[in-house]
């Protein structure tokens, strides 16, 4: 179901020149021979201008490949008509496979001379798959109607109900994170025993290939299998899932993000990918869990596993006496507006669950999700990270053994610093730290960036992105075999506490501390990095393990198995921080400042930075993470320094998987220089538009025909005199109406006419159906109700948002991401309308900023 | 109820009444280390003297198997709350001595375990509030003095360290305790694993002493071969056990018996030179390369197999001219913004 913008749908106007009189009503085969002249014309309109593409194959193949994020489209009857090959030239006989715009002369648009004309580069272009969320309440008479029974009480419990309900998502993200926790410390534990035991053994006999075979392939299995889920099971679970929950914070509809099957599949798929070895962390999918988590509490129901809380007559279920407390409240929760508060909650309890940072979670969600944010969202926010945080340090301290010690040091993501000092003439060294940092984020996200690109393009096939992952997997356990081979830094048994140490060339009562990096989960390389005394590392085996990290951290970031992003980044960043410590210490041998630990976390933080570019959020989360709190100041200089430097090159990493993504994302602000810009060349226009009493018939063949969620609804329009050179108006505007709400009429067969009255409908009929309602095609509706009426009047929102054909683009932005429409009628003087403003037809206007040189640029929508 | 009982326990050594057998100060001069001297001031008895220098350890530990009191009231005390922070300093200065002396080769648990109880027995008695004191003819508690009379706390400040330095090496792992019920330690002994252990040492160590005769693990191979064939099956029962305690104990095995472990091995593994490690390295190497060869093949493969198909260019409607949309035929004025 697209937007406004992006289709091309056959021109049922009632403008003046739509030649539907309001009666008689036409019959339907005129209609649909109209219908079919029409989809004639633009057939021939495409293929007059690019004749080797005249038939729909590509299209075809390209929808069999992505029918996973879109398949609502195989539901459409006739979607070649909204849909037209158009201008394209892919010359993939030159050898040259990327796809080149090449507009037909004749439609070139007279363009402001400021918007650049730019080619298809991967990260400009918009897709047509995502839908928009829609914030904004539908008051129509059945809201109002129902709003007057409520009273008081209602309200009451419906902000008690909220509360409750943050409060579970709490504690369940919480033990969805510990369940993830301990499932990798046991089978990670499994895991070295075995090949530690092997390891031992063929040192002594020359048998190491055995080892070797061993992890090599334990770790391609594990990895294999989770990449299978993933690529097979839920390909939207890959990654980190924060890009995907920013996006459905801020107010796009991502194909199943929220669903209990992705949650499933990425809580064992991140468990098993951190277990086969693979450079990545499991907070990322954390965050996403609790973004699930809250979206599927807050329903009160899954549609995927046919559960449903809502009003039931059974007096004996337990599930009535569930409902005794919370009925109808999970109903009146399912609104995309109570939805995306939770899921903010939501996202908020991950992050404090994945680091115990319960002000690092509130603050995330802040400045990564949350678009909308107010006072009471924010407290209930903290409330849900603050339960998070709570319930996951009693579960841990049962499973560390030391029930209810809620202080204990173990529950610190990265271990407590007990005392770091630092005097003012360091902070240089931060900076500098800061700005390596920055370069080697920027060098980090373009490197990805350009492996994420070859990726789309040809791993594509789900075996091959299996196979992907299973070799990049291999590659990685292959790195740091040959590196525990080759690189001999053999320290004391006993000094440091290592879980499992591996003795390799070392002499006996000593391990070889390059094998113990690598042969532990990344979060507790991370933790010995931070807290293992000076001398433990050599500065080559820092050297050369943060080298490879590097490399393998950015390959592997975007395959299909769930992964985060933290931890490597923090890895990478440890390294080449204590390796700067170490250095510094040889130089400056009497210098007592000199803390690896303490530069470690810089270098940690300053890398991290570098690449998420975040810096409130991340530098409350690193501080709670190791209880320190008087260190805050350098981990924010460097920070902020990481972010100059890298947002001089490039964006942060997950900024630039939304762009690949190709979702239209609203910025904060609306893009500079556009305030010239008017509603008029903003808008989509001619709009696809519904009379107020419309005939079941011609509906249907609307909603058949074009995907569009929302119609403005109009009434048949008055005799207004109109000017010369003035755009023609379709009629007056009544209302908007969206497809969800006219799809359920149609279900309920809520037609008049012919002596039928409608059948009663009410708000609950409408909330049914959310967030999944019917396709068109699975209304049937017979021949003789196509001949009724549906009179939009009551149902439709009577008092649409609407703008005048010469509002600014800036103002339109701030009204559209403020309110967080869906869409936004332009009416003329007459108030007649003229034109619809999606989502699209603003986020294609893109202001971008690369070293130092600042464009604004308009980009395409692509399928 | 204990607190009466201490007071008046209080008054009687007060007054002297020898007979009395009183419950707070049993446990404290039960340890016969207390001699009442003349100044009023405890001392030292010879065997606490003799507990440092004591380095046969197993057998001194075996004695305080029956490490059970008599009680011997003090005589003479001015202040008992002096007297108790004198014998805790006293005790305070030698387990820093024992903890120092005992630092390389690390024997610090099994050597001053004796002085460490002591101290906490007497920590624990004067931090418990039973210890009275008279001040400005008012009878208040000695902890309250050492607490509430200045901000450096020098006696808790003590206890911390001996403390920490006692879990730092997780000597509590290598003791069994009996605790009295109010959490009094009345007597320790060394844990089986412990002394099983330590007799696999001195087994092993005996064994070396054939052919070497000191262990100077900093010293040069010997190449003396036959150590190695000779002492092999007490030095892998050895270092079987060790690993098995460690697993155990989930890694943190008593400092001691760690540090013996580590000393045993390199002189085991550096002095005689006795493990060998076979490197098969051209075959890990070939294998690795040959996966390294993997990623290589299968990106090419899958870049001959054919790229996806872009997404196709949406046609948008814009409302490109008003006047030419004002005569012409409304296909044409919608139009691909190529940007």
């Amino acid at each position: 179901m697209m937007d406004e913008v992006d289709e091309n749908c056959p021109l049922l106007r009632h403008g003046r020149q739509g030649a539907t009189p309001p009666s008689p009503p036409p019959t339907s085969e005129v209609l649909n021979a109209a219908v079919h002249q029409l989809n004639a014309v633009i057939e021939g309109f495409g293929a007059r201008d690019d004749p080797g593409h005249g038939d729909d194959n590509s299209d075809g193949e390209f929808e069999a490949s992505e029918s996973a994020l879109n398949h609502q489209h195989t539901h459409r009857p006739i979607h070649h008509v909204c849909r037209t090959n158009y201008g394209i030239n892919n010359d993939v006989e030159d050898g040259n496979l990327r796809n080149r715009f090449q507009p037909a002369a004749e439609d070139v648009v007279p363009s402001s001379p400021k918007i650049t004309i730019e080619s298809l580069p991967d990260m400009n272009q918009l897709s047509n798959a995502y839908e928009s969320l829609d914030y904004d309440d539908c008051e129509n008479d059945l809201f109002l109607e129902e709003e007057r029974r409520k009273g008081y009480r209602h309200i009451l419990k419906v902000q008690l109900a909220r509360w409750v309900i943050v409060f579970m998502i709490g504690v369940i993200t919480a033990l969805i994170a510990c369940s993830i926790d301990i499932c990798i410390d046991q089978l990670s534990a499994i895991k070295f025993r075995i090949i530690k035991y092997h390891y031992d053994r063929c040192m002594l006999i020359g048998c190491m290939s055995v080892p070797f075979f061993i992890w090599v392939s334990w770790d391609a299995l594990f990895v294999g299998f989770s990449s299978i889920l993933v690529a097979y099971g839920e390909p939207v679970a890959a990654g980190s899932g924060i890009p995907q929950i920013k996006c459905f914070l801020n107010g796009v509809k991502i194909a199943h993000v929220v669903r209990i099957k992705t949650l499933l599949f990425k809580v064992i798929g991140v468990a098993f990918s951190v277990v086969g070895g693979l450079t990545i962390g499991k907070e990322g999918p954390m965050i996403h869990s609790g973004a699930v988590v809250a979206a599927g509490i807050s329903q009160g129901r899954s549609t995927s596993m046919r559960l449903d809380f809502k009003a039931t007559e059974q007096p004996s279920s337990l599930r009535y006496l569930i409902n005794f407390f919370l009925s109808q409240i999970f109903e009146y929760f399912r609104t995309d507006q109570e939805k995306r508060d939770f899921v903010a909650a939501g996202a908020a309890a991950g992050v404090s669950a994945a680091f115990g940072a319960p002000v690092g979670g509130v603050l995330f969600s802040l400045e990564e999700g949350a678009s909308f944010w107010n006072q009471g969202q924010t407290w209930r926010t903290f409330f849900a990270s603050m339960v998070s945080t709570f319930t996951l340090n009693i579960v841990l301290s049962y499973y560390h053994g030391v029930p209810w010690q809620l202080n204990y040091n173990g529950l610190l993501n990265f271990g407590k610093f007990d005392e770091i000092s630092y005097s003012g003439f360091e902070i240089p060294v931060y900076a500098v730290m800061g700005v390596i940092g920055g370069l080697l984020g920027a060098f980090f996200n373009h490197l990805n960036y350009r492996i994420s690109v070859f990726r789309r393009r040809y791993i594509f096939r789900r075996w091959s992105q299996v196979m992907e992952s299973m070799l990049v997997a291999t590659i990685t356990t292959v790195v740091a075999f040959v590196m525990t081979y080759m690189v001999v830094d053999c320290q004391a048994l006993g000094k440091d506490p290592i879980e499992h140490p591996l003795q390799v060339f070392c002499h006996d009562g000593q391990y070889s501390s390059m094998a113990s990096l690598w042969f532990q989960a990344p979060e507790a390389s991370v933790r010995s990095l931070f807290h293992d005394p000076y001398g433990t590392y050599r500065p080559l085996t820092v050297a050369v393990f943060g080298f490879a990290y590097f490399f393998l951290a950015c390959w592997t970031y975007g395959l299909s198995v769930p992964s985060g992003l933290f931890i490597p980044s923090l890895l990478t960043g440890a390294a080449w921080g204590r390796l700067v410590g170490i250095v510094i210490k040889i130089m400056f041998p009497t210098a007592q400042w000199v803390d690896v630990g303490k530069l470690a976390l810089i270098g940690a933080a300053a890398q991290l930075g570098g690449i998420v570019r975040m810096t409130l959020s991340l530098a409350v989360i690193l501080i709670e993470a190791t209880g320190n709190i008087s260190f805050g100041l350098p981990i924010m200089i460097a920070l902020m320094v990481a972010k100059w430097i890298g947002d001089f090159f490039n964006e942060g990493l997950y900024d630039i998987h939304i762009k690949l993504m190709r979702v239209p994302l609203l910025p904060w602000e609306p893009p500079p220089m556009t305030h010239n810009i008017r509603a008029k060349e903003v808008m989509s226009h001619p709009a696809a538009t519904i009379k107020i009493i419309e005939r079941v018939g011609t509906v249907i063949d609307l909603l058949q025909t074009c995907n569009h969620d929302g119609f403005p609804v109009i009434e048949e329009d008055l005799p207004v005199a109109q000017r010369e050179g003035e755009i023609p108006g379709q009629g007056l505007l009544r209302g908007v109406i969206a497809r969800s709400q006219i799809i359920v009429l149609l279900v309920n067969k809520v037609f008049i006419g012919r002596g039928q009255t409608a059948p009663h409908v009410n708000m609950a009929t409408f909330r049914d159906t959310y967030p999944r309602y019917p396709a068109i095609s699975d209304v049937h509706v017979s021949v003789r109700e196509r001949e009724l009426f549906l009179d939009m009047s009551s149902f439709m929102n009577p008092a649409p948002y609407a703008v005048f054909d010469n509002t600014s683009m800036p103002r339109i932005f701030k009204l559209f991401r403020g309110l967080g429409l869906r869409h936004l009628v332009v009416v003329d003087k007459f108030n007649q309308v003229i034109g619809v403003i999606t989502r699209k037809d603003l986020a294609r206007y893109r202001f971008e900023s690369h070293k130092g040189n600042v464009r604004l640029m308009e980009i395409p929508i692509t399928s | 109820m204990r607190l009466e009982s201490s007071l008046l326990c209080f008054l009687l050594i007060f007054f002297k009444i020898r007979e009395f057998n009183c419950t707070a100060s049993e446990l404290l001069f039960s340890s016969n280390l207390l001699d009442s001297g003349e100044g009023g001031v405890p001392q030292f008895s010879q065997s606490s003297e003799d507990l440092l220098n004591d380095h046969g350890f197993a057998k001194h530990l075996e004695e305080s198997l029956s490490f059970v009191t008599e009680s011997t009231p003090s005589e003479i005390i001015v202040s008992s709350c002096t007297a108790f922070t004198n014998y805790y300093g006293d005790l305070a200065a030698n387990f820093t001595q024992c903890a120092i002396r005992n630092a390389r080769p690390l024997k610090f648990c099994e050597h001053c375990v004796d002085v460490y109880v002591n101290s906490l027995n007497v920590y624990r008695l004067i931090m418990e509030g039973s210890i009275m004191t008279t001040s400005n003819d008012r009878n208040v508690t000695c902890k309250k003095i050492l607490l509430e009379s200045d901000r450096v706390q020098i006696v808790v400040k003590t206890a911390h360290f001996i403390q920490g330095l006692w879990d730092e090496c997780d000597c509590t792992n290598c003791f069994e305790y009996t605790q009295s019920g109010n959490g009094t330690i009345t007597s320790y002994y060394p844990n089986n694993d412990t002394l099983v252990f330590l007799d696999m040492n001195e087994q092993a160590k005996n064994c070396f002493k054939n052919f070497s005769g000191d262990f100077d693990i900093y010293g040069q191979r010997s190449g003396n071969n036959t150590v190695c064939h000779d002492c092999e099956v007490e030095y892998h029962a050895l270092s079987l056990f060790y690993d098995k305690l460690e697993e155990k104990e989930h890694r943190e095995v008593c400092m001691d018996v760690v540090d013996a472990m580590n000393i045993t091995r390199m002189i085991w593994s550096q002095q005689f030179q006795c493990r060998e490690s076979y490197d098969d390295q051209v075959l890990v190497l070939t294998l690795a390369g040959v996966f390294c060869l993997l990623p290589i093949i299968f990106y090419i493969a899958n870049m001959a197999y054919g790229a996806r198909v872009n997404g196709q260019l949406i046609r948008q409607k814009r409302l490109r001219d008003i006047q030419s949309s004002e005569t012409s035929s409304p296909d044409e004025s919608l139009n691909v913004i190529n940007t």
